[in-house]
């Protein structure tokens, strides 16, 4: 990292290192967590692991947290953002790393489990059972956020329970950067389908750097949306640690449509014995977008399974990668993984790299994956267009029958329905519009 | 004389380095139903792919004029909306992409092209019910992706619906009979015998007689080499079916 940056991060932080919330980290933790950021510094253009993560607007933008907004302001700023809710779901919404209890039901209205916005709790409130696993400087933004968060939900789920958290960034008068924070507990045999998403962002409130940890106990299942539908000239750093439990199983879908430059950095580790893992995962990209995705895969137990399935469209200019790395220790045996990723280029500057990687250390396994590439195939289109269909409809119609197999796994009928517009929107597609209206 | 609908003159095709059409010419008039028969790799699928635009395929020489006009210098979907249907030998998979919706976008582009209004909804469903009925299609399918998990046989149904939704006037159905058990052979025949009519005309391209049992062909022409080497009536599809093709080759050579 350029000692300047160093300097400016150190500096940034000891201006408001006195207003930083206690109970969401400790002095010493955000100290510890700053140092690792100062000593790793920010990956370099040869660190291939972030090749295709733009960071130079990290590099300029202000990472202390944005001032709080005046009420009025949040939620003025806010209510266009707001998605229709999802019928049967609590609503949390948090601006700029902070609860916006004005926008959210009632914290106590929850049955089956508890949501706490930490910096209004009491300092050295007990972190519930159970082992999170710590940042690595692949999700060193996470180091970031721990450096500086202004608040953070946590998520404790005992029963059945099903949740809409919005972390939505918008722009302040001054500079500075927006730290969403979530930490997800789902106690043995809870049942959560939880919703995040993440929107707004851009302008002079630059940078958005999302940690989230998940811990699933045994038995214990979560069905995860994850929704990054940040502003178009967003800039969006997001980390994502789970741990799984014996027999628990998590199904994660993270589906990236916005934001001018985005990076997620996932890691899972199935530590427990048959923990199920199931990972969706879309990027849709067009004008000069940059998305990054990273899904590390860690089997520790026996008898653990993974399934990925990754669907990239590039158009314009944009540049999508995915990179999936698959590691099945020697304690895993009778570990099964497979990946499928597929990415498809819709002009002639656009880029999609897919890197599946699979790194074994026991004989007992089963595993596959596959990567394809490529433009749309011809023999499909012209049955299109042998039917009359006008090359444009049919190339939109097409594009959309490629990410048909991740939206299937979007179970929550409104949250595929808005999901499909969303997408729409993005891929610029008339077509698929009229055939979903 | 009126002009035949679809009218073939010397066509020479070439697909890289490879001459495939040898200079075809044959006129197929309106109201006739003419079979195309000839052993693998005789280029019957390329005369069918060159008729319906599919790229890859270069003209280079000749002439291909339907209802009077230039059709090799339309585009693909241009040759579909005047009325050129080709069934697919192996259509296509489209997941996500709903046969409903392929049908009416279908229908109404050629609509739009002619000059007619669109169908609504409910016009629409009225339609292609009945067709359905017709090629006895269960109707779950409208809301499945295309072809989507379909069996080569529901596949080949699927194509003969398309058909007879889209109504063209000349339809070119490329080894529409293979993969086909009895019953379906018999439903997809029926399928066919439906569009025969005055103002229509349709190209069998095909392998064995067995479909011409079904859909009785008024012109037989036997492809070979890229060659059209004879051509007869429905009798000459009995003879192929007891020589093979083999005594009309050294013709061709």
């Amino acid at each position: 990292m350029s000692a300047t940056f160093a300097q400016r991060l150190q500096l940034e932080h000891a201006e408001v290192a006195g207003s930083l919330p206690a109970a969401v980290a400790s002095s010493a933790q955000r100290a510890a967590a700053l140092q690792r950021v100062v000593e790793t510094g920010l990956p370099g253009l040869r660190d291939d692991a972030w090749r295709y993560t733009n960071l130079r607007p990290v590099e300029k933008a202000r990472v202390a947290p944005a001032p709080a907004l005046d009420d009025a302001t949040l939620l003025a700023g806010a209510a266009p953002l707001l998605p229709e809710p999802l019928a049967g779901f609590s609503r949390f919404v948090f601006v700029n790393g902070r609860f916006a209890a004005g926008l959210s039901a009632d914290l106590h209205s929850l049955s089956g489990g508890t949501l706490q916005a930490l910096a209004d709790a009491e300092v050295g409130d007990t972190r519930p059972a159970g082992q999170l696993l710590d940042a690595s400087a692949d999700e060193r933004f996470a180091w970031l956020n721990e450096a500086f968060a202004t608040d953070a939900a946590r998520l404790t789920v005992q029963g059945e329970l099903k949740v809409e958290l919005l972390f939505i960034t918008l722009p302040t008068p001054e500079c500075g950067a927006s730290y969403p924070r979530l930490e997800v507990h789902a106690a043995p045999h809870a049942s959560l389908t939880l919703v995040e998403r993440h929107l707004g962002g851009g302008g002079p409130t630059a940078l958005a750097a999302a940690s989230v940890q998940v811990q699933l106990g045994a038995q214990a299942v979560v069905e995860h949306y994850r929704l990054q539908a940040c502003a178009s000239d967003a800039v969006f750093q997001d980390s994502l640690l789970a741990m799984l439990d014996a027999d628990a199983a998590y199904t994660l879908s993270q589906l990236n449509l916005g934001g001018a430059s985005a990076r997620n950095s996932v890691r899972v580790r199935l530590a427990g014995e048959r923990a199920r893992l199931t990972i969706n995962g879309m990027s849709l990209a067009d004008g000069k977008r940059v998305l990054d995705t990273t899904f590390q895969v860690e089997h520790v137990g026996r008898s653990t399974t993974s399934q990925q399935l990754l669907r990239a469209i590039a158009n314009d200019q944009s540049g999508i990668g995915f990179n999936s790395r698959v590691e099945v220790y020697s304690s895993a045996g009778g570990a099964d993984s497979r990946q499928s990723l597929k990415g498809l280029i819709g002009g002639p500057g656009a880029e999609v790299n897919l890197r599946p990687q699979l790194e074994i250390s026991t004989d007992e396994v089963k595993a596959s994956h596959g990567a394809t590439t490529g433009a749309l195939d011809e023999n499909t289109l012209f049955y299109l267009l042998s039917r009359g269909l006008d090359p444009d409809t049919a190339r939109k119609l097409l594009e959309w029958a490629f990410i048909e197999d991740v939206m299937r796994c979007i179970t929550l009928p409104d949250l595929r329905r808005q999901v499909e517009l969303a997408t729409v929107d993005r891929l610029g597609n008339a077509a698929a519009r009229e055939a979903l209206l | 004389m009126t002009t035949p609908l679809l009218c073939i003159r010397d066509l020479r095709v070439r697909i890289g380095d490879r001459e495939v059409l040898k200079g075809i010419s044959l006129d197929v008039p309106a109201g006739e139903v003419h079979a195309i028969m000839g052993p693998n790799g005789s280029g019957k699928s390329s005369l069918s792919h060159v008729l319906a635009g599919k790229p890859g395929y270069e003209v280079t020489g000749g002439s291909v004029t339907f209802k009077g006009q230039d059709l090799l210098a339309l585009p693909p979907e241009e040759r579909a909306r005047e009325g050129v249907f080709l069934g697919f030998q192996y259509p296509v998979e489209i997941p996500g992409v709903n046969n409903a919706y392929l049908l009416k976008t279908a229908l109404n582009a050629a609509r739009r092209h002619r000059g007619l209004t669109e169908v609504d909804a409910f016009e629409f469903l009225t339609l292609v019910k009945a067709k359905m009925q017709l090629m006895k299609m269960d109707e779950a399918f409208l809301s499945r992706g295309v072809n989507e998990g379909f069996s080569g046989g529901e596949k080949k149904r699927n194509e003969i619906l398309q058909m007879l939704v889209l109504e063209p006037a000349l339809a070119v159905l490329d080894e529409t009979d293979s993969g086909l058990d009895i019953d379906a052979l018999k439903i997809v025949s029926a399928g066919i015998e439906t569009l025969r009519s005055p103002e229509r005309a349709i190209i069998l391209v095909t392998h064995y007689q067995r479909l011409l049992d079904h859909v009785a062909p008024d012109r037989v022409h036997v492809l070979a080499r890229g060659r059209i080497v004879r051509s007869g009536d429905a009798s000459l599809a009995l003879e192929l079916e007891q020589r093979g093709y083999d005594w009309l080759l050294d013709d061709a050579a």
